[in-house]
């Protein structure tokens, strides 16, 4: 009997028709709700919200599992998903930020976190790695600045730089530690170093040119190669003193490797030098026909020699020189620093010959003696330089040239 | 199991794209079971058709202004609002009625609905069917006719009446226990 009951339960609402509306009711109030509804329809559709998500996860998951566990589940995922994907999008587009800007901070704090965590969880030889990649994107950053060409770009270049040489300095102890604690690794470490060092040097060679005058990356530089070297100086003393931490072979080819970079660096200045005696050399100026004569402000001791004028001065005050005169001095400093570079070049080839002989500790010597010389020598360029872009200009333009901020420091015998 | 992914993706349509077409969807999936639901228990045709219109006007209206809010089923959420407007329906009635109280027209109207089944022109065994359900208590009715007409499980009946299934299976045998009964007594009478 139930049975039977529920089967006419069942065939109720077809056999009776009373029980069922109109069907004309049903599609004239069908058009009725849709005009209504349509009309409250307005253009804007509604924001995405994350819960929908949820929603149309559910169309295909049966209900009562997809409450109990699909639901928490993508939650957790989800969850999850988001915070780290929030994280490395927030910090992925913090990368190219530079210094002076807002997101710089986060940067740095992204840095500070990876560094936190490299401390803590880390081997030596990747906390070194670490700090030569943030020295690498610092560089990059001065580079960048100066691209821009902002007013205060000499400012963020500057900012980056001293950051650049903290995490150099940084890196510099790690290896250090690492030459100590793990020696089998200092090879590679000590290779990272040397390739970081010289593409810092030359993002920063490059920032300068683009920078002008008012960018000095000369200093900077000279850190990163000195850190360079001290590390080379460190690993070669120290397979001396604990033989066969490093190969004979792996620690001649260090020491090689810093001579070539010296020589590069050394050619390179020598090629500036040269450049600028022969901007000199062709340079239409006479002392007659000059439009107004240069102020060399000196802050040390300059001993001016031309063939027809010898001036000794020593004075901070500023002093105003004829321009053919200034010319003349410039050219000679700019020999002179040819010269020292040709010095430089020959002290390394001594270098080398001390490498075969395996005389590594006395070839770092000489390695060292002539990059700072060379270093001196770069840096009366750069001045030399600015001299004669204001003196060109000055000429060229047929202007009166305002007082230059150029000051010589070197000692020119 | 096609059917039910359909109408989950018809819900999803209305509710996050707010598409009228979808909703034009489930109005023909669903107008027909909602005015018997409600005809069964106005008996009046007029009146049936009016509480149909209103239930899917707002029906549309909640799910597009409460787009956050959960919604499992469409069918327990549509038999709901159903539900709750034929209590209003019977509280306008009140009103009209002052000096009765509502209890009491709730309860007129119970034995207007037990006695008023001659308003359904139908015969034989489902005749005799049907007008022992008017007499039964409002709960078997509304169980009876979502479970065993309407052919809605008993977690969706559960839900519409606001109950738990196993109270939804335990009013189910007891409805149905007692229709048998009353239908054997009519038999013998």
């Amino acid at each position: 009997m139930p049975r039977i009951l529920k089967a006419q339960l069942k065939t109720v609402k077809e056999k009776n028709d009373r029980l069922n509306p109109d069907s004309a009711w049903v599609t004239q109030n069908r058009k009725k709700l849709m005009s209504q509804i349509n009309n409250t329809v307005s253009e804007d559709k509604p924001r995405f919200r994350f819960d929908y998500v949820w929603q149309a996860i559910n169309i295909f998951v049966p209900g009562r599992l997809a409450y109990s566990v699909v639901r928490p589940t993508a939650i957790f995922i989800l969850v999850g998903a988001i915070a780290t994907s929030g994280w490395i999008a927030s910090v992925g587009a913090t990368q190219n930020c530079l210094p002076g800007e807002v997101c710089y901070g986060v940067k740095l704090a992204a840095e500070k976190t990876q560094e936190l965590v490299t401390s803590v969880a880390g081997a030596k030889d990747q906390q070194a790695q670490m700090h030569l990649e943030f020295a690498t994107r610092r560089a990059k950053e001065v580079k960048k600045v100066v691209e821009n060409k902002e007013d205060d770009a000499p400012q963020r270049a500057a900012e980056a730089m001293v950051k650049l040489e903290k995490s150099i300095q940084t890196a510099n102890e790690v290896i250090k530690e690492v030459v100590e604690t793990e020696p089998e690794k200092i090879v590679e470490v000590v290779k990272g170093m040397q390739e970081t060092a010289k593409d810092i040097n030359q993002t920063l060679t490059a920032a300068a040119e683009q920078g002008g005058k008012d960018v000095d990356v000369a200093g900077t530089k000279q850190i990163v190669k000195d850190s360079s070297l001290d590390i080379v100086q460190t690993v070669v003393q120290k397979n001396k003193d604990d033989s066969g931490v490093v190969s004979d072979e792996d620690a001649k080819t260090i020491v090689k490797t810093q001579i070539d970079v010296a020589m590069q660096d050394t050619g390179d200045m020598k090629s500036k030098a040269e450049d600028t005696v022969k901007v000199l050399e062709t340079a239409p100026v006479t002392s007659n026909n000059l439009p107004s004569d240069v102020v060399v402000s000196v802050s040390s001791t300059i001993l001016i020699s031309t063939s027809s004028i010898q001036v000794v001065v020593s004075s901070t005050t500023p002093i105003v020189l004829p321009t053919s005169t200034i010319k003349d001095v410039l050219g000679d400093v700019s020999k002179q620093a040819i010269a020292q570079g040709q010095e430089s070049q020959k002290t390394l080839e001594e270098a080398k010959v001390l490498v075969e002989g395996n005389h590594l500790l006395e070839a770092i010597s000489k390695v060292k003696d002539a990059t700072q010389a060379a270093e001196q020598a770069e840096r009366t360029v750069v001045e030399v330089k600015k001299a004669v872009d204001a003196v060109n200009s000055g000429v060229l333009n047929n202007t009166p040239i305002p007082a230059t901020t150029t000051t010589i420091k070197t000692e020119i015998k | 199991m096609k059917d039910v992914i359909n109408e989950k993706l018809l819900l999803y349509k209305v509710r996050i794209k707010r598409d009228p077409e979808a909703y034009g969807l489930l109005y023909d999936l669903y107008v027909k079971k909602i005015y018997r639901f409600i005809f069964f228990k106005i008996s009046s045709r007029e009146e049936a058709e009016d509480l149909t219109s209103e239930v899917f006007l707002k029906a549309w209206n909640y799910l597009v202004e409460n787009s956050e809010q959960e919604i499992r089923s469409f069918a327990s959420f549509i038999y709901r609002i159903a539900r709750n407007l034929v209590v209003d329906f019977y509280r306008e009635r009140a009103k009209r009625l002052p000096e009765s109280s509502l209890d009491a027209v709730v309860e007129t109207l119970a034995v207007e609905e037990a006695g008023g089944e001659h308003r359904l022109m139908i015969s034989g065994e489902v005749e005799k069917i049907m007008k022992t359900l008017k007499k039964m208590k409002l709960e078997y009715q509304e169980a009876v006719l979502l479970h065993y007409i309407e052919e809605l499980s008993a977690g969706e009946v559960a839900r519409i009446l606001g109950k738990s299934q196993i109270n939804v299976r335990v009013t189910l045998h007891r409805a149905l226990k007692k229709l048998k009964e009353l239908l054997e007594k009519n038999r013998i009478e």
